[in-house]
């Protein structure tokens, strides 16, 4: 049977076979608190002394900061990070790499079921925060909505195969993932000036800020950016996407893992 | 007959540490005993067998074949790890029916197949429960059912009788002599001599990675004979009982052990001691109320075999 055919096909068992597992796994009922906070925050800045037109501030500054700087990265780190490293560690890894299917089908189909439970997770994070915010005086735009819970999910897309990788090369990923997420990533997307085209955060904020920037410079404690148009974004965003899928698929093709007895 | 598996000076190492050293053997079809102590390379073989890991150095090819992601030879070969892991979310029936699918069989048959693999090693009752309450003998049941279940042509088992009750035991001995009667070859490993010496004739012995000897099971017991073979005996009179194994031909030595009651025998012919024990020991009236024979332990004997 040739690979073409074979790896969606197995990675479609793939998938299958772990979805369940990985939506009630330990990573994910963490997830779901995780996936709680932003929309709690939001309740909370509205309804506990607040004057409750802030609808629009409240939803930027908790999308921004809160969803896709910390929320996403972290989903994205726990549940992409278990794609391989799971198999390995639980030492199962052994019957889905005796069987005659790609090997890269192991790493795609888990990914896939994480990515799944990931989405769910953040589009109902992402949805809650806006439900809360678009019913206070001032809400935000259905486009900046829009904007921020898509650049949200391709967070969630990039960090969770960013960690998957990870996990594929490294024995205990799961500290270089936070590590990048979190110091790396954070500080890069921070400084101002032309560092930030280096960080993923560069390109997720530029799928939101509007043509006119106008939904960034409401966020004002922020030195103005210069972002680049939406799908020029999208489209670096995708082809980072894709080196990382294609460096996955490489490295668990040809990696040996040596599971301890 | 062409070998099945063949190694030619093959090596593997995990950084510093030698998992294989320069192992060259063939295998036969049929069944084959792969035997060493622990440490001496029985699972690395067989993870570069399955393709799980390259070989550092040399050659090895199954069925003709070179293992690594090899995905042509894998619809051929089973693997039964040693390894205690299953996917705990699943029960027996689903866990091989989805291993199946992974070959290509339908759903439909995939089921079919499973359910009769599961059968095959007196899985049924328990075969729609979750892996997670399945008792150890019964997750060693699950794992040989998955190896089976797609017909290989070659099973590859890595300590398939840890774990297992006598009876389980006698039914996994069956169902490898039953499938090797399919015409299937079977290359189990083992730490314990005579459990595989119950299985089949064809030994392949390693020691720290190499090729210590190889042939039927009388020609390596023979070798294995050259060295004393130690029993440690409790007694209530174990002078009495000393007494009265001396005069046996095959007695080497005896020593009385420092604690109460011990007595440690070494002997050039276990199997005569074993048969005549009996008899000397009730004469004596020593009373006699422990044994241990080091024979399950190769250890000792590999030490001595390699010098």
């Amino acid at each position: 049977m040739n690979l073409i055919t074979e790896l969606p096909r197995a990675t479609w068992l793939i998938f299958r076979m772990h979805l369940a597992a990985t939506a009630v796994s330990r990573r994910a009922l963490a997830g779901i608190l995780f996936a709680a906070i932003p929309p709690l925050f939001a309740f909370l800045a509205l309804n506990i002394g607040g004057d409750g037109d802030m609808g629009e501030r409240v939803f930027m500054y908790l999308g921004v900061l809160v969803l896709l700087q910390v929320v996403a990265p972290a989903l994205g780190v726990f549940l992409g990070i278990g794609a391989i490293a799971d198999e390995t560690e639980a030492r199962t890894i052994t019957y889905p790499f005796t069987r005659p299917i790609p090997r890269a089908s192991v790493f795609l189909g888990r990914w896939l079921a994480s990515l799944l439970v990931l989405s769910v997770l953040l589009l109902a994070s992402g949805a809650g925060v806006a439900a809360i915010t678009m019913r206070a005086s001032s809400p935000p735009s259905p486009e900046a909505v829009q904007g921020l819970v898509g650049a949200t999910l391709l967070a969630g897309v990039l960090y969770s195969l960013g960690a998957a990788v990870i996990g594929v090369i490294f024995k205990r990923g799961q500290v270089i993932a936070l590590g990048y997420a979190f110091a790396f990533e954070v500080m890069l997307a921070n400084i101002p000036g032309s560092a930030q085209k280096l960080s993923l955060q560069f390109y997720l904020r530029s799928l939101f800020v509007g043509d006119d920037g106008a939904n960034w410079r409401s966020l004002e404690i922020f030195e103005p950016s210069k972002f680049l148009d939406a799908s020029a974004s999208s489209e670096r965003l995708m082809v980072t996407a894709a080196i990382l899928l294609a460096i996955g698929c490489i490295t668990v093709t040809r990696k040996q893992f040596v599971l301890s007895s | 007959m062409s070998a099945i598996v063949l190694a030619e000076n093959l090596g593997r190492w995990y950084g510093e540490v030698v998992g294989l050293g320069d192992l060259s053997v063939e295998f036969e079809p049929g069944i084959t005993g792969l035997v060493g102590p622990n440490g001496a390379g029985k699972s690395t073989f067989m993870k570069l067998m399955v393709g799980e890991l390259r070989p550092a150095r040399g050659r090895l090819t199954v069925l003709g074949e070179t293992p690594f992601g090899n995905r042509a030879l894998h619809r051929h070969l089973g693997f039964c790890p040693q390894q205690d892991a299953l996917y705990e979310h699943q029960t027996g029936r689903q866990f091989v029916r989805d291993l199946l699918r992974l070959g290509g069989w339908s759903r439909r048959e995939a089921d079919g197949l499973a359910v009769r693999a599961l059968e095959r090693v007196g899985l049924e009752d328990a075969m729609d429960r979750k892996v997670n309450g399945y008792s150890k003998g019964m997750r060693q049941r699950t794992r040989l059912a998955q190896a089976i279940a797609h017909g290989p042509k070659l099973v590859i088992a890595d300590e398939p009788l840890t774990g297992l009750d006598p009876i389980a035991r006698r039914q996994t001995n069956e169902l490898f002599r039953g499938l090797a009667e399919d015409g299937c070859s079977v290359i189990i490993s083992s730490h314990v001599l005579h459990e595989v010496e119950n299985l089949t004739e064809t030994m392949v012995l390693i020691h720290r990675g190499r090729l210590l000897a190889q042939g039927s099971v009388r020609e390596v017991r023979r070798l294995i004979s050259r060295h004393p073979s130690r029993v440690d005996l409790v007694a209530r009179n174990p002078r009495r009982l000393a007494t009265a194994l001396l005069p046996l031909d095959h007695i080497r030595t005896i020593k009385l052990g420092a604690d109460p009651g011990t007595l440690t025998v070494e002997t050039d012919d276990i199997a005569a001691f074993h048969s005549a024990f009996a008899g000397v020991a009730a004469a004596a009236g020593a009373g006699v109320s422990g044994f241990k024979s080091d024979d399950a332990s190769l250890e000792a004997v590999f030490d001595y075999l390699v010098g």
